[in-house]
């Protein structure tokens, strides 16, 4: 049977997972890479701050953005729960060796 | 305390929300309000927590460093604060997902699985947080136990 979801909980929906993946890939880069980690410093006082920032105005963009295009036959949660497992993942290596 | 407070009571909204869906005449409205109110809860423990997480949380930190538990900073807080900020994100989706799918709600099973497994997925990233934010306490006063008892026990 062919699912179709509304083009919000599809844009909104890849929105969060390329957000919540992203996300993850940063803490990896900010916390390897200290250039990175002073720039979001100076951007807004504290790192988790510009991140938090980030992260919350790629996914209001990123999941408009998307509504221009019709995806209604993509169902989001797979893409959602892939996500945040790789991200969680991605979070247990940058922290679990210390 | 507070934010810990607001994340349990997100989690109760969120089986609130199961709860609904499992009915045969799920109230939409219902479903609406209490996603939006996820959200915004989400968004008020985003500035609380973050607030203190700046202003207070660096001498807490140094403590725990210093105390039996370095682990409850170096790896479950470090965690903890990055992993909310997906929650976050989940927590935004879930108002939209409600809203977007909303008039599919009471015809169709498809629309209640989608915001079912949202709601799901938030639920259980709060359970893993909660739990962290436990542990982090611990280390905390683990951090002030250990301080006595190397000064020499009670007085």
């Amino acid at each position: 049977m062919k699912q179709s979801y509304r083009t919000s909980t599809v844009s909104f929906g890849i929105a969060a997972s390329v957000v919540v993946f992203l996300s993850a890939l940063l803490t990896y880069a900010k916390e390897r890479y200290a250039p990175l980690h002073d720039l979001m410093v100076g951007l807004t006082g504290h790192h988790w701050v510009t991140h938090s920032l980030a992260d919350l105005l790629l996914f209001l963009l990123l999941g408009t953005l998307l509504r221009k295009k019709r995806f209604q036959n993509i169902n989001p949660m797979p893409l959602l729960l892939w996500g945040i497992l790789i991200s969680v993942g991605i979070l247990g290596v940058v922290y679990l060796p210390f | 305390m507070l934010h810990p407070v607001m994340g349990v009571v997100m989690m109760g909204m969120l089986l609130w929300m199961l709860a609904g869906l499992a009915c045969d005449n799920t109230s939409y409205r219902m479903l609406k309000r209490l996603s939006v109110a996820v959200a915004l809860l989400a968004v008020g423990i985003w500035g609380i927590a973050g607030y203190w997480y700046i202003v207070y949380y660096p001498a807490e930190k140094v403590r725990i460093l210093q105390g039996v538990m370095p682990w409850a900073h170096r790896v479950v807080m470090e965690i903890k604060e990055h992993l909310f900020l997906g929650a976050a994100i989940v927590a935004l989706y879930l108002p939209v997902v409600v809203i977007s799918e909303g008039s599919r709600v009471a015809l169709d099973q498809e629309g209640k699985r989608v915001i079912r497994t949202v709601a799901w997925i938030l639920l259980l990233m709060l359970f893993v947080i909660e739990g962290a934010g436990a542990i982090v306490s611990q280390g905390l006063k683990q951090s002030y136990v250990a301080t006595e008892h190397i000064g020499g026990g009670c007085r």
